[in-house]
């Protein structure tokens, strides 16, 4: 009885298919294809734009910028490792210090187009460097 | 939703395009399975608009996520699981009382005898299994489609569907059973 059922289950009549239900799924993706390319129109053409207004606010402040960067020479990491390995808790106490006085004299020194203009260069090119990884992964996947 | 191995050696290649983003390609793989898909959405969902949205949907979500998924994984169960899960997503949103229910939680016991399926002519039979079917619960909908539609193993269903094998066929048995009742009571 139970083969029966499994026989009747298996040609059960179904609906006729819809014809045009796959064309009218390719029609749903090239709406959605078009408005996620111009999404990423959008998105790269604010970059481009927010590269150009970074650059042309921070050229200007470049000397600002630079001086705020603390000025590292070989030979005084040579002599922080080794007074770190001498005694690390006074080398991390100093450290924690400097770090704190650093971040207050940056944040003195940086005007505030100088943040802005660090902060648009940096999302450029952090989109950047995703969009070339993801490229770069598609492509390999065509060449292999 | 099965295939030859010449099909299948050209549909992987369609599904590689796809995965990277080859508009063709996608729209190919949709011309090809979406009949197949369709017939097996058509069995557990409530009426043919609910299906065809089902498809569209699951197209969309296949279309966003491919290039994500596992690489040289068979596409059709890949594509019936979204569908299930667009399924399950739809009927969440909609009350649980829009399905009618036939319940069949306690009918375990295997008739003697002839059945209705052999006094009724074979038409009059698959008329009221469509029927019955159609009454199922959801989840018992679900097992008969991947099962009889589909003709998806028990492991390819349990994987479809999220769940211990054990309770695919405990499933498929109560659908079966409750299936069998229905005949009965619908007896002509």
């Amino acid at each position: 009885m139970s083969d029966r059922l499994d026989e009747l289950l298996a040609i059960m009549p179904a609906d006729p298919y819809p014809e045009d239900l796959a064309d009218r799924v390719q029609a749903r993706l090239v709406q959605i294809r078009r408005r996620s390319r111009r999404i990423r129109r959008v998105i790269h053409f604010s970059l481009v734009v927010a590269s150009v207004v970074g650059l042309w606010l921070i050229l200007p402040r470049a000397e600002t910028f630079v001086a705020t960067v603390p000025d590292f020479s070989l030979d005084a990491v040579e002599e922080w490792l080794s007074a770190l390995a001498r005694s690390p808790g006074e080398v991390l106490l100093n450290l924690s210090g400097a770090v704190m006085a650093w971040i207050s004299e940056l944040a003195s020194a940086l005007e505030i187009e100088i943040v802005l203009a660090l902060g648009f260069l940096t999302a450029s090119a952090l989109y950047g460097v995703i969009t070339l990884l993801s490229n770069g992964a598609s492509q390999k996947e065509v060449i292999a | 939703m099965s295939v030859s191995r010449g099909q299948e050696r050209d549909e992987a290649e369609l599904v590689r395009r796809a995965r990277v983003g080859d508009p063709k390609a996608f729209d190919r793989l949709v011309e090809i399975y979406t009949p197949r898909l369709y017939q097996i959405v058509r069995r557990f969902a409530s009426d043919r608009g609910e299906a065809e949205a089902i498809v569209q949907e699951t197209w969309l979500r296949a279309w966003r996520a491919l290039p994500r998924s596992v690489e040289d994984r068979p596409l059709a169960p890949w594509l019936v699981r979204i569908g299930v899960n667009v399924a399950r997503d739809i009927w969440r949103k909609k009350k649980p009382l829009d399905f009618a229910d036939l319940g069949g939680e306690e009918d375990f016991q295997q008739d003697e005898g002839p059945g209705p399926e052999e006094r009724m002519s074979q038409k009059e039979v698959l008329e009221r299994l469509v029927q019955g079917v159609e009454h199922l619960r959801p989840e018992y909908r679900m097992v008969i489609a991947l099962r009889y539609e589909g003709g998806l193993s028990y492991q390819e269903i349990a994987s479809v569907l999220n769940l211990p094998i054990n309770t695919v066929r405990t499933h498929l048995h109560r659908a079966k059973s409750t299936l069998r009742r229905w005949l009965e009571t619908n007896d002509v």
